[in-house]
Protein backbone atom coordinates (compact mmCIF):
# COMPACT_ATOMS: atom_id res chain seq x y z
CA UNK A 1 0.00 0.00 0.00
CA UNK A 2 1.72 3.19 -0.93
CA UNK A 3 0.78 6.82 0.02
CA UNK A 4 1.29 10.40 -1.38
CA UNK A 5 3.44 12.47 0.87
CA UNK A 6 4.99 15.81 1.46
CA UNK A 7 8.29 16.71 2.76
CA UNK A 8 9.00 20.03 3.25
CA UNK A 9 12.71 20.69 4.81
CA UNK A 10 14.74 23.44 4.67
CA UNK A 11 18.53 23.44 4.95
CA UNK A 12 20.99 26.14 6.38
CA UNK A 13 22.21 28.17 3.05
CA UNK A 14 25.88 27.89 4.59
CA UNK A 15 25.25 23.90 4.25
CA UNK A 16 28.23 23.63 1.67
CA UNK A 17 26.82 21.34 -2.31
CA UNK A 18 28.65 18.43 -1.06
CA UNK A 19 27.00 17.60 2.41
CA UNK A 20 23.52 18.51 0.42
CA UNK A 21 23.93 15.97 -2.41
CA UNK A 22 25.06 13.34 0.41
CA UNK A 23 21.69 14.10 2.27
CA UNK A 24 19.48 14.35 -1.19
CA UNK A 25 21.17 11.19 -2.06
CA UNK A 26 20.57 9.52 0.97
CA UNK A 27 16.48 10.41 0.75
CA UNK A 28 16.69 9.89 -2.82
CA UNK A 29 18.08 6.16 -2.64
CA UNK A 30 15.37 5.35 0.47
CA UNK A 31 12.58 6.02 -1.62
CA UNK A 32 14.18 4.27 -4.98
CA UNK A 33 15.36 1.33 -3.32
CA UNK A 34 12.13 0.53 -2.06
CA UNK A 35 9.39 -1.76 -4.29
CA UNK A 36 6.66 0.44 -5.94
CA UNK A 37 7.96 3.75 -4.46
CA UNK A 38 8.39 6.99 -6.10
CA UNK A 39 10.05 10.02 -6.14
CA UNK A 40 6.70 12.73 -7.97
CA UNK A 41 8.75 16.06 -7.50
CA UNK A 42 11.76 17.42 -5.86
CA UNK A 43 11.96 21.47 -6.15
CA UNK A 44 13.97 24.03 -4.51
CA UNK A 45 12.80 26.70 -3.49
CA UNK A 46 14.52 30.37 -3.71
CA UNK A 47 16.69 30.98 -0.62
CA UNK A 48 14.04 32.28 1.71
CA UNK A 49 14.19 34.54 5.01
CA UNK A 50 12.97 32.82 7.75
CA UNK A 51 10.13 34.30 9.95
CA UNK A 52 12.35 34.06 13.11
CA UNK A 53 15.76 32.68 13.48
CA UNK A 54 16.52 29.05 13.78
CA UNK A 55 19.73 27.90 15.23
CA UNK A 56 21.20 31.46 14.36
CA UNK A 57 20.08 30.99 10.83
CA UNK A 58 18.29 34.24 9.68
CA UNK A 59 17.47 32.47 6.07
CA UNK A 60 17.27 28.83 4.66
CA UNK A 61 16.79 26.83 1.34
CA UNK A 62 13.72 25.34 1.72
CA UNK A 63 13.09 21.65 -0.44
CA UNK A 64 10.21 20.28 -1.59
CA UNK A 65 9.80 16.37 -2.13
CA UNK A 66 6.75 15.10 -3.11
CA UNK A 67 6.49 10.97 -3.16
CA UNK A 68 4.61 7.74 -3.30
CA UNK A 69 5.73 5.33 -0.89
CA UNK A 70 4.57 3.01 1.79
CA UNK A 71 4.29 3.97 5.42
CA UNK A 72 7.02 2.40 6.55
CA UNK A 73 9.11 4.14 3.47
CA UNK A 74 8.27 8.10 4.97
CA UNK A 75 9.51 6.45 8.65
CA UNK A 76 13.00 5.93 7.17
CA UNK A 77 12.76 9.52 5.24
CA UNK A 78 11.91 10.95 8.49
CA UNK A 79 14.56 9.23 10.80
CA UNK A 80 17.33 10.58 8.14
CA UNK A 81 15.73 14.13 8.48
CA UNK A 82 15.49 13.94 12.49
CA UNK A 83 18.76 12.63 12.62
CA UNK A 84 20.69 15.39 10.09
CA UNK A 85 20.31 18.08 13.30
CA UNK A 86 23.44 20.18 11.59
CA UNK A 87 21.93 20.07 7.75
CA UNK A 88 18.34 19.93 8.24
CA UNK A 89 16.86 23.02 10.02
CA UNK A 90 13.19 21.52 9.97
CA UNK A 91 11.18 19.30 8.33
CA UNK A 92 7.09 18.79 7.90
CA UNK A 93 5.77 15.59 6.75
CA UNK A 94 2.08 15.55 5.48
CA UNK A 95 -0.14 13.28 3.99
CA UNK A 96 -1.78 14.78 0.86
CA UNK A 97 -4.94 13.21 -0.13
CA UNK A 98 -4.67 11.93 -4.16
CA UNK A 99 -7.85 13.69 -5.17
CA UNK A 100 -6.07 17.14 -4.52
CA UNK A 101 -3.53 15.70 -7.21
CA UNK A 102 -5.39 14.89 -9.83
CA UNK A 103 -7.30 18.25 -10.28
CA UNK B 1 -38.79 47.25 29.31
CA UNK B 2 -38.18 48.71 25.74
CA UNK B 3 -35.50 47.36 23.59
CA UNK B 4 -33.46 50.32 22.24
CA UNK B 5 -33.95 48.63 18.50
CA UNK B 6 -36.06 45.73 17.15
CA UNK B 7 -33.97 42.63 16.18
CA UNK B 8 -35.76 42.99 12.86
CA UNK B 9 -34.40 46.50 12.12
CA UNK B 10 -30.69 45.30 12.45
CA UNK B 11 -28.98 44.83 9.25
CA UNK B 12 -26.69 42.01 8.86
CA UNK B 13 -23.38 43.32 7.80
CA UNK B 14 -21.62 41.79 5.30
CA UNK B 15 -19.31 39.54 5.33
CA UNK B 16 -16.40 39.78 2.89
CA UNK B 17 -13.82 36.73 3.59
CA UNK B 18 -11.02 36.45 1.20
CA UNK B 19 -11.77 32.88 0.28
CA UNK B 20 -14.92 34.28 -1.33
CA UNK B 21 -13.30 34.15 -4.70
CA UNK B 22 -13.46 30.53 -5.96
CA UNK B 23 -12.25 27.46 -4.81
CA UNK B 24 -8.55 28.28 -3.27
CA UNK B 25 -6.65 25.42 -1.65
CA UNK B 26 -6.10 26.42 1.90
CA UNK B 27 -2.55 25.35 2.49
CA UNK B 28 0.70 26.00 4.47
CA UNK B 29 2.48 26.96 1.38
CA UNK B 30 0.49 29.50 0.26
CA UNK B 31 1.41 31.86 2.69
CA UNK B 32 0.34 35.11 0.94
CA UNK B 33 -3.20 33.25 1.34
CA UNK B 34 -2.99 32.82 4.58
CA UNK B 35 -1.20 36.44 5.89
CA UNK B 36 -4.57 37.94 5.34
CA UNK B 37 -5.75 35.94 8.26
CA UNK B 38 -3.44 36.95 11.16
CA UNK B 39 -3.29 40.12 12.71
CA UNK B 40 -1.30 42.63 13.09
CA UNK B 41 0.19 40.67 16.39
CA UNK B 42 0.79 37.97 14.23
CA UNK B 43 -2.59 35.98 15.70
CA UNK B 44 -5.07 33.70 14.27
CA UNK B 45 -7.70 36.44 13.13
CA UNK B 46 -10.92 35.59 14.85
CA UNK B 47 -13.89 34.28 12.28
CA UNK B 48 -16.04 37.95 13.03
CA UNK B 49 -12.93 39.59 11.47
CA UNK B 50 -11.97 37.45 8.38
CA UNK B 51 -15.99 36.33 7.54
CA UNK B 52 -14.42 32.43 7.45
CA UNK B 53 -17.23 29.65 8.16
CA UNK B 54 -16.46 27.57 10.94
CA UNK B 55 -14.98 24.84 8.31
CA UNK B 56 -12.64 27.31 6.68
CA UNK B 57 -11.64 28.84 9.75
CA UNK B 58 -10.24 25.13 11.38
CA UNK B 59 -8.52 24.58 8.24
CA UNK B 60 -6.78 28.03 8.52
CA UNK B 61 -5.77 27.86 11.75
CA UNK B 62 -4.10 23.98 11.35
CA UNK B 63 -2.14 25.48 8.22
CA UNK B 64 -1.40 28.33 9.99
CA UNK B 65 0.16 26.38 12.55
CA UNK B 66 1.72 24.57 10.50
CA UNK B 67 3.45 27.86 8.13
CA UNK B 68 4.77 29.12 11.68
CA UNK B 69 6.19 25.66 12.39
CA UNK B 70 8.08 25.74 9.09
CA UNK B 71 9.30 29.31 9.75
CA UNK B 72 6.90 30.86 6.66
CA UNK B 73 5.21 32.69 9.21
CA UNK B 74 6.37 33.96 12.58
CA UNK B 75 4.42 33.11 15.93
CA UNK B 76 4.90 36.95 17.67
CA UNK B 77 6.10 40.11 16.40
CA UNK B 78 8.58 40.20 19.12
CA UNK B 79 10.82 37.39 17.59
CA UNK B 80 14.48 37.38 18.88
Amino acid sequence: MTNLYEVLFIVPPTLTDDSYKELSDKIKSTIENKHESEIVKFEEWANRKLAYTINNHKNGKYYLLETRCSPTCIKEVESILSFEKTSVLRFLIDKIAEKKVAK
Amino acid sequence: MSQSYDRKDRKPRKRASALLAGNVEINYKNVELLTNFITERKKIAPRRMTGNTASQQRQISKEIKKARYMALLPYTVNHK
